[in-house]
């Protein structure tokens, strides 16, 4: 049965598997319906400048209000935009693209990441791409960086330069298991740019935003150069506790 | 790559192009053939990936080389034969191809046994090899696969095209390996003396298939079972005319051919009788195999069914490997296997249309699959149902639509009611047809009693097929699309639908969008413009008169096509002496070349006099096509064709203009028409009562002459100046009796056109052509060159034919 198992193989050409939910895919790396169910923003509301989500309140008025945290400190961004939530297939499809190395799902992210480019009118006359660059040490052991990937390939499809210039100076520890306030600080000064940056409008890429501190330094340090806005789209952004404030 | 079987066909396909039109020579092969041994070598250590240009080449070359060993194999050595009476033995090669009142067989030559009455069998050094097509018309003796035949008559080599875009009998017999044809009237001069050379197995099938047959025409009317036949195993031939052309009309003539449809039923049939006999997976595989390739050999083994036969088993495969189903692998490893048998299958219609319709069901279909949604929930299922047979209809008939435009020129407007109500009631027939003839061969009241109900349900189609084909505007001619264009659009829709399902390529068309939406705005409506421009300023018109002497046997039929693309005809061609021949030249040839020219009205008509192989294809002609105004001589109405013809055109509400010599036919500003011929009160014989006709364009003078004699030649050789023409239609097609020397001094031409074709009053005669070369004036004659194309700007001329000489 061999030649008939070599046969079948030339009739029947294996599929890429989905990787998230396992079965048939035909584009990419994700089945349709997978690729549909990591944009979803069902029940939550976002706020416009962060970007952040926060569970959807029945009353309509509470609809994209600028968040406390915005509204008390604005970030130095113009804006940042994401895909969806961190939670779910979203987060899972990130893990697998982050930690376990699946770089071809940049293909379906950056797709996705560039048509919500598209979607945002105030971005049509965007210059330049910057993703933001990974720790010497994380770099290593990764093997690649996750926000450079994704920006090379919206770059690729809207035709848009990519700059690596934006650069760390200073490794810190991992953000991920720090608080709001000591995020900022420890981020605070790890960003330079290795070459000038003509002026601007830049849009900063990156996986996950959680607190803004990380897009705030780098905005920050772009600003500084001379860019005259920033704006930042990211594969997922966190979801913010309920406000507890009513007007 | 995941489809390297796809790959492989478009290769070996464009090396079969490659093969056909370019003449390569062999030592190209050898080159090319060590180019990609080369390159296998350099590559033999890579994978896949890098061996595709290798793969590629070799499956380029290999289609080069099957569509010349084809010709090889084709080649008979029996050419010679030709003209010539002979007596040969041979076999029958195929299943007789049965029409109603004839009988088509392939003969495998044998033996020669005798030429121009003397015996070959000595003479001969070299055996004789090659095939010859067997006409036998009329009541006569059937004569099935295998028989061995002694065939005494006058091989003919078969016509070639004799007018531009015709459909190339010879180039279609030598494809099927057929060099000669002999025709028999009622099986005159043929004999069974035994028989020959078979191949067992398509001799069990066949016979199996006269038995259900035999079944089929025992319950059945004629008409109803050579429909049946039809339908069932894709064998048209007793088929009626007129409902054939009703399916045509009506889009739907793809039911006379076998499908993919038809090995699905075999499939639930063999699951069937798998249940009954309790046979497990492979038994059942097995048994489905073994009754599809019986059917497929038993229906002829042509393209559209191998396409089926090997789809239905890719899918049996799949379903019994586990594997994944794929149908661009599936469709291209039928057209492989079909085009590794039969290379030149390529350039079959037949084969064309299956495939495309194939492709754009399976292809283009599956975009309509949201529409479903739109409708309301309670109506779901049913929405479904009709949206899907919509889906399939449209999907089938715009894929294949290129494609018959091409051959057929013409689109039925009403395919897709036909389709989707004839479609429906023919599964139903072959299901209940079917039935009746398996079941016949067991107890034949069983297969009559079904029949019944089949023959009711093929009645109804009938009815609606003849009902839609006789709406107004159930069809539209269309101009004969070129392979450009046809490729165009295949190309454009392939990427177009690659482009929307694909996000990136409809990403970056929107980033385009919103960027330069300024600058694409008024580009597009700037293109839109510039089309609708085009098309409505300047018309099908090619900027030039084009005078087309059509080859239209014997007989005449003249095409003009003024420069702003209006049409006059003179004389519509016709078979002499029987005007209710079946062959009828104008329906066959005229008006087909219309339709390929996309020419759907008629300015201008004139008919020169009142015999049949000038006015015989008026008829079809008004039945296919508008006429604005007749042309005729007063005493066109003195003979009964004649005046039965204007009776018809009046009712038609055809205007009939009855001109004299000396009057105008002011056509256009450019085009005159000078009648010249005959006087209003002129007594003569019928040919001598021709229209004389002289076009005027610009410096161009062509003057038409009709069948006048020498009487009427030297009346007008006393008009040196109104007969003087560059071109002259000899009169009579070259008849002695319309030879005038004087007439020819007189009218001074630089050619002449004798349009004339195979006939026994020994047109045209010696005299005129000696006379006319005695003159130094070049003659085309239409049965020697073809169609005599001129083309002029009013200044100059040129002239083209079909065929060299």
């Amino acid at each position: 049965m061999k030649i008939l198992d070599k046969i079948s193989g030339f009739l029947f050409p294996l599929q890429n598997s989905c990787l998230l939910c396992k079965k048939g895919a035909s584009y990419g790396s994700l089945c349709p319906k997978c690729r549909d169910e990591i944009i979803t923003r069902h029940d939550f509301t976002f706020c416009p400048v962060c970007g952040r989500y926060q569970l959807e309140v029945s009353s309509a008025k509470q609809k994209h209000n600028v968040c406390q945290e915005c509204r008390e400190t604005t970030p130095r961004f113009l804006a940042a935009k994401s895909l969806g939530p961190f939670r779910g297939a979203l987060k899972e499809a990130i893990y697998i693209y982050k930690y376990k190395g699946h770089r071809s799902l940049s293909i379906v992210f950056g797709q996705l990441l560039a048509e919500l480019l598209l979607d945002e009118p105030g971005l049509a006359d965007t210059d330049l791409l910057v993703p933001v660059p990974l720790s010497q040490e994380k770099a290593v052991t990764r093997g690649f960086n996750q926000s450079e990937l994704l920006a090379v390939k919206i770059g690729k499809i809207l035709n848009l330069p990519v700059s690596n210039d934006l650069v760390r100076v200073r490794n810190t520890p991992s953000q991920s298991k720090l608080a709001r306030k000591a995020r900022m600080d420890n981020i605070k000064g790890a960003f330079a740019l290795s070459n000038k940056i003509s002026g601007g409008n830049v849009v900063l890429i990156d996986d996950i935003l959680t607190t803004g501190a990380t897009a705030g330094e780098c905005a920050g340090v772009l600003l500084q150069a001379g860019v005259q806005k920033v704006t930042v789209l990211t594969l997922a952004s966190g979801i913010q506790e309920k406000d507890n404030y009513l007007f | 790559m995941t489809r390297p079987i796809l790959t492989a066909m478009v290769s070996y396909a464009a090396g079969i192009l490659a093969g056909q039109y370019f003449d390569i020579p062999v030592i190209f092969l050898y080159f090319t053939g060590a180019l990609v041994l080369l390159l296998g070598l350099y590559h033999e250590a890579s994978g896949w990936q890098k061996n595709r240009l290798y793969f590629c080449l070799a499956l380029v070359a290999l289609g080069i080389i099957m569509v010349q060993w084809q010709d090889e194999r084709n080649k008979g050595n029996i050419e010679f034969l030709a003209d010539q009476r002979v007596l040969i033995i041979g076999s029958v090669a195929a299943e007789p191809d049965v029409r109603l009142n004839a009988a088509n067989y392939t003969v495998k030559v044998e033996e020669l046994v005798e030429r121009d009455g003397e015996s070959a069998v000595e003479s001969s050094g070299e055996p004789v090899r090659g095939r010859i097509l067997l006409t036998v018309a009329g009541p006569a003796p059937q004569y099935s696969y295998g028989d061995r035949l002694e065939i005494s008559g006058i091989p003919m080599v078969p016509k070639e095209p004799g007018n531009p875009g015709e459909f190339n009998y010879r180039e279609y017999l030598k494809a099927k390996g057929i060099q000669l044809i002999i025709k028999s009237r009622q099986g005159a001069g043929v004999q069974k003396t035994g028989t020959g050379s078979i191949n067992p197995v398509v001799d069990v099938c066949l016979k199996i298939k006269v038995k259900l047959m035999a079944v089929i025409d025992a319950t059945m009317s004629r008409q109803h079972a050579g429909l049946l036949a039809g339908i069932l195993f894709g064998s048209g031939g007793r088929i009626d005319p007129g409902a054939r052309n009703d399916f045509a009309l009506t889009g739907v003539v793809h039911i006379l051919s076998v499908s993919g449809y038809h090995m699905g039923l075999l499939v639930a049939f063999c699951v069937l009788c798998g249940n009954i006999l309790q046979l497990n997976k492979t038994g059942r595989n097995i048994l489905m195999v073994l009754v599809t390739s019986f059917y497929a050999v038993m229906t002829g083994a042509s393209p559209p069914v191998v396409r089926a036969l090997v789809m239905a088993w890719v899918l049996l495969l799949a379903r019994h490997s586990g594997g994944e189903y794929d149908w661009p692998n599936s469709l291209s490893l039928a057209a492989l296997v079909i085009l590794l048998y039969d290379p030149r299958a390529l350039f079959n219609p037949g084969f064309q249309l299956s495939f495309t319709a194939t492709w754009g069901i399976l292809y283009l279909a599956p975009l309509w699959r949201g529409l479903p949604k739109l409708a309301p929930a309670g109506l779901l299922s049913a929405v479904t149902i009709v949206s899907q047979a919509l889906a399939i209809t449209v999907s089938a008939q715009a894929a294949i639509f290129p494609i018959t435009s091409y051959y057929f020129n013409y689109i039925s407007l009403v395919s897709l009611p036909a389709n989707l109500i004839i479609v429906p009631l023919i599964s139903l027939v072959m299901i209940l047809g079917g039935f009746a003839a398996l079941g016949g061969l067991l107890w034949l009241p069983l297969g009559g009693t079904v029949n019944f109900s089949t023959g009711l349900i093929l009645d109804l189609i009938l009815r609606i097929a003849r009902f839609l084909a006789g709406l107004p505007f159930a069809v539209v001619t269309v101009k004969q699309p070129s392979i450009v264009q046809i490729a165009a659009f295949y190309v454009i829709t392939v990427i177009s639908i690659e482009a929307f399902r694909n996000p990136e390529i409809w990403l970056r068309l929107r980033r385009r969008w919103s960027l330069h939406r300024t600058k694409v705005v008024p580009l597009i409506l700037a293109i839109v413009a510039a089309i609708l421009w085009t098309s409505i300023v300047s018309p099908a018109g090619s900027g030039k008169l084009e005078v087309t002497f059509l080859d239209i046997g014997q007989g005449d039929a003249v095409l003009i096509q003024s420069p702003d693309g209006r049409s006059i005809i003179i004389d519509t061609g016709g078979v002499q002496g029987s005007p209710l021949s079946a062959y009828n030249p104008g329906e066959k040839i005229l008006v087909p070349y219309l339709r390929r020219k996309g020419i759907s009205k008629i300015d201008l008509l004139v008919l020169s006099h009142a015999h049949a192989d000038h006015i015989q294809g008026a008829e079809a002609l008004v039945k296919s096509m508008g006429v604005n105004m007749l042309v005729v001589a007063p005493q066109f109405d003195d003979s009964s064709d004649g005046s039965r013809l204007l009776n018809s055109f009046t009712e038609k509400g055809i205007q009939i203009k009855e001109a004299t010599g000396g009057e105008k036919v002011l056509f256009d500003e450019k085009i005159t028409l000078e009648v010249l011929s005959p006087p209003g009160n002129a007594e003569a014989k019928e040919n001598d009562n021709s229209l004389v006709v002289r076009l005027c364009f610009g410096e161009l003078h062509i003057l038409f002459t009709g069948d006048v004699g020498e009487t009427v030649l030297q009346k007008l050789a006393d008009y040196p100046v109104a007969v003087h023409a560059e071109i002259v239609k000899v009169p009579h097609h070259g008849s002695k009796s319309g030879w005038l020397e004087r007439f020819y001094r007189v009218a001074d031409p630089e050619m002449a056109v004798i349009s004339v074709g195979p006939n026994y009053f020994g047109h045209p005669s010696r005299e005129v052509l000696n006379g006319l070369s005695g003159l130094n004036i070049p003659v085309f004659r239409t049965d020697k060159n073809g169609a005599v194309i001129v083309r002029s700007d009013g200044s100059d001329y040129q002239v083209e034919t079909v065929k060299d000489q």
